[in-house]
């Protein structure tokens, strides 16, 4: 893995707009350049994936206050 | 002596003389685990707009509130326990042929076709986003779609 991604690793998970627009600047570079490491692509599947799971947890509170009560 | 040809001869026959055009490089296509990566946003997207319709529709009466207890329960909550598992298995680093199979695996045993198929009309009608973004999720793994 390289230095940049292991350095980057921690800011994409957190979501950081900044870093996260440089990966999606990575997906445009994928189909411009198809020779993308296996470190890119995963580098920009963890940008990609970093907002969900907030995401869905949100979902399954709205859904789990909304269920009836035994 | 050689007659010229007639002007919509010869306008037909230039006609044919097209400019040659610059061959285009065909657009790579985006790594798979992109793709899901891509296609379980749009799912993560496409749920709270199906539950805030659903829960307006028991609101309104055209829904009944069992109804919505169900597809909430059993189709929005295993999507997106899905979404969640495949995010984490897309994250794990694994090679793509192994997290194709953890995905499919995911996919079978999430059981949303029989919930789907049980709920009144109506609310498959509000479902059906979210029920295509599963079928686009099955489909990149190879995976069984709903109908």
């Amino acid at each position: 893995m390289s230095p940049l991604l292991i350095a980057l690793l921690p800011l994409i998970q957190q979501g950081i707009p900044e870093v996260v627009g440089l990966i999606k600047s990575l997906m445009g570079l994928k189909k411009k350049y198809p020779a993308l490491t296996d470190e890119q692509i995963h580098a920009v599947v963890v940008a990609a994936t970093a907002e969900n799971e907030a995401g869905f947890d949100d979902l399954m509170a709205r859904i789990a206050a909304d269920q009836p009560k035994p | 002596m050689t007659r010229a040809l007639p002007l919509p001869i010869l306008a037909l026959l230039l006609s044919g003389c097209a400019t040659p055009t610059a061959p285009t490089t065909p657009q790579a296509p985006t790594a798979p685990q992109i793709k899901l990566a891509q296609d379980v946003t749009v799912l993560r997207n496409a749920l709270p707009v199906a539950l805030t319709a659903l829960q307006a529709a028991r609101s309104a009466g055209s829904i009944p509130a069992d109804a919505v207890t169900v597809a909430e329960s059993k189709v929005l909550v295993p999507l997106a326990q899905l979404g969640k598992t495949i995010d984490a298995e897309l994250v794990s680093g694994h090679d793509w042929p192994t997290q194709k199979a953890a995905v499919l695996t995911v996919i079978a045993k999430a059981g949303i076709s029989a919930a789907a198929a049980n709920l009144p009309a109506q609310a498959q009608v509000i479902l059906a986003a979210v029920l295509g973004s599963y079928n686009t999720i099955a489909a990149s793994v190879g995976g069984p779609q709903l109908p």
